[in-house]
């Protein structure tokens, strides 16, 4: 963004370049990202974006070669995935792993637990109630076992919940749309428009036009080769997504900030 | 007692006991039979357990009482420790309590005594209750020339429980006793005899432990389960043996018409454990369950499984193995699942489930199935799984730190079996993983 935003972000990336798989995959990213705002961030397959979500998360597999993450203004390059939990990051996966004999409810509790939160229990019911009923989840779902024998959506109504119970600062959702269908796509945005009204910022990654329909997203980023090569509000760039359908990524390959 | 064995060292132990001479001639027969068979050349390799090294019998330390008053000071420590007098008020119909060779300690609830259930230990059994004895004690379940450990232990027994349940009672509490072993180069030859007459039910636990000793020790026990017309058992032992510990068993259960047994085991610690507890099933509609759970860590090496054989029609059995790997441990399954030919409408399903907790530990699986009848339904599934980097950055990014992560996973794997325990013991089980995790992780 080339505007200096009048409030401090809530998450600031800064020049920053980054390696996996002993490639390097980013290549001098910058974004900013302030409260209560829904960042979309779209790219071609393998132009990124898993890998920037990862590396804002703490995953140790990506390596940061230059640059700087912060939050709340600190600097978190070094800060432990855990950690970075607590301050109030959260990444919804792409691929959840399954984690075997742990339920949903369980996890959940230890998650809001790790927060310091003094009645976790208590507290985590509280937190999810508002909730339930839009997601559609009754008790038997948080008894079912992480990840085990859950739909493609059923895994992304998963991390949505864990995400609610979690109320991060900021959310990093990464393809949370795919396998999931329609309905599910719109109890979604209904969830993620509620959060963004108490001021919970967002980067969302996506494929596809359907989850943006249903949110209010701000601002819209297109990642090619490694860069941010197309920065817009959704406002004023109304007819981004049809370009995007049209010419697809590849038209965007300068960065051009409307 | 000196080190290393001969017949003069079993003489000695027998008079010590004070032993009627049947008992020291089956001693010595034992003797001629171990020294006959050769080592077991599959399983773990043995080559570095020294029999000639070690003492095969302490001589009791304390007499042996039934209140834990009584109880020398420093033993009570460790049992109070290990909470067994608080356990034993609170969930448990008897204890019985053995330290090195001998039971010091046992005790059972008085309306349990006043309807003929016997819970004592098996020297005192053998003076007391020759009859029964003689009849059960390494007959027809584990004979003398079973293996070359059954017969050492029939040279050299010492201790463990025996448990008479009559026709009919149903024991509504566990019956508990508990081992330690705290010399180093001993051996442990407890003995353990139940018999559940018909239709009764009886659930008996057995828990082992182990200080942190240097020098080697052998663990070597069996038991032995009658398991008659319509009655059941349920046998649980949690096992949390020293790294030095060689930890061989022989344990099994013949089952009668419409019997069941059911065998749960926590195994921990030791160097090397080969242990197979079997279930014979002898009458019409008798069942077996086996729930198993191993942990083999640094330097371990486990050899654990089951052995079933339906010797009848209608017989069923169920075998779940569970075995953690950690830090370049090995574990392995072993089963066999036997059919004889004529026993109809047999059904067994073995499930064998192996957790790596890093990529160095090695799992095998060795399950031997032999169906003598064509309307025999056998079924073996196994599975493999890995914690890896992927799913503890998942739980890294939900606030779980790694040691609490594993313990997680951990604790998820072994359900059935702490589903299958006692609450206290299941908690018991799930703190000594999570000791294992921390202590690996560091």
């Amino acid at each position: 963004m080339s505007e200096t935003k009048a409030v401090k972000p809530v998450l600031k990336i800064s020049n920053l370049s980054l390696e996996r798989d002993k490639k390097n995959v980013i290549k001098g990213l910058n974004l900013e990202i302030g409260k209560g705002e829904i960042h979309i961030l779209m790219g071609k397959n393998g132009s990124g974006k898993s890998t920037a979500a990862l590396s804002v998360a703490g995953y140790p597999g990506v390596e940061i070669k230059s640059g700087k993450i912060f939050f709340n203004g600190k600097n978190i390059n070094e800060m432990s995935p855990v950690d970075r939990f607590k301050s109030g990051i959260f990444l919804a996966f792409q691929n959840p792993p399954m984690i075997e004999g742990l339920t949903v409810s369980a996890l959940i509790r230890r998650s809001v637990s790790s927060l310091g939160i003094l009645s976790p229990i208590a507290e985590t019911k509280k937190r999810l109630a508002p909730f339930l009923p839009i997601l559609k989840i009754d008790e038997s779902f948080l008894e079912k076992q992480v990840n085990k024998d859950m739909s493609g959506g059923e895994k992304k109504k998963s991390e949505i919940l864990q995400l609610v119970a979690a109320d991060p600062k900021i959310a990093i959702l990464d393809e949370i749309d795919s396998g999931a269908d329609i309905p599910t796509i719109k109890q979604f945005g209904k969830v993620l428009n509620l959060l963004k009204k108490r001021g919970t910022s967002f980067i969302i990654i996506t494929h596809y036009e359907k989850l943006i329909k249903y949110l209010a997203p701000d601002y819209i980023h297109i990642l090619n080769g490694g860069k941010i090569v197309f920065s817009g509000d959704v406002k004023s760039q109304a007819g981004i997504l049809k370009r995007i359908e049209k010419e697809g990524f590849d038209s965007f390959n300068e960065k051009r900030t409307q | 007692m000196k080190k290393g064995l001969n017949k003069n060292i079993i003489k000695e132990i027998s008079r010590t006991k004070d032993e009627p001479q049947w008992m020291t001639d089956f001693r010595l027969n034992a003797y001629d039979v171990f020294k006959s068979k050769p080592m077991p050349k599959w399983g773990p390799d043995l080559s570095d357990l020294d029999l000639s090294g070690l003492t095969y019998y302490i001589p009791p330390q304390t007499e042996k009482v039934s209140s834990w008053e009584e109880v020398p000071s420093d033993i009570r420590k460790v049992y109070d420790k290990l909470g067994i007098p608080e356990a034993e008020k609170k969930v448990l119909a008897g204890v019985s309590g053995q330290f090195e060779s001998e039971v010091f300690y046992a005790k059972i609830k008085d309306d349990l005594k006043s309807r003929g259930v016997i819970f004592t230990d098996t020297d005192s059994a053998l003076k007391e209750y020759p009859e029964l004895f003689k009849k059960y004690f390494m007959t027809k379940c584990v004979p003398v020339g079973d293996n070359k450990f059954s017969a050492l232990h029939g040279a050299v027994w010492s201790g463990g429980s025996f448990l008479y349940v009559p026709k009919g009672v149903k024991v509504d509490l566990p019956l508990h006793t508990y081992f330690r072993m705290n010399d180093g180069s001993t051996g442990q030859f407890e003995h353990t005899l139940i018999i559940a007459e018909e239709g009764s039910e009886v659930h008996y636990i057995e828990g082992c432990t182990a200080p942190i000793r240097l020098a080697s020790s052998l663990h070597s026990a069996v038991v032995e389960i009658f398991v008659h017309d319509n009655a059941s058992v349920k046998y649980s032992t949690i096992q949390n043996w020293s790294n030095e510990v060689f930890n061989l068993n022989t344990k099994r259960a013949v089952v009668y018409k419409n019997g069941s047994i059911e065998w749960v085991g926590g195994s921990l610690g030791s160097k090397k454990t080969m242990l197979y507890p079997g279930s014979f099933l002898m009458g019409e509609g008798a069942r077996s369950k086996h729930i198993n759970i191993t942990m083999a860590g640094r330097g371990q090496w486990k050899d654990a499984g089951a052995k079933v054989i339906h010797f009848a029609s209608d017989t069923r059995s169920q075998i779940i193995s569970k075995n953690i790997i950690k830090d370049g441990g090995r574990a392995n399954y072993r089963g066999l699942v036997k059919v004889i030919k004529g026993a109809k409408n047999v059904v067994s399903h073995t499930q064998c489930d192996t957790l790596m907790l890093d990529s160095r530990s090695i799992s095998s699986s060795y399950p031997v199935i032999q169906v003598g009848d064509p309307s025999a339904k056998v079924g073996h599934e196994a599975k493999v799984g890995k914690i890896g980097d992927e799913e503890l950055f998942y739980l890294a990014s939900r606030g779980i730190k790694q040691a609490e992560a594993m313990s997680l996973v951990v604790a998820g794997f072994i359900d059935p079996v702490t589903k299958a325990l006692p609450l206290e013991y299941a908690v018991e089980l799930n703190r000594l993983m999570e000791m294992e995790i921390e202590n690996s992780i560091g």
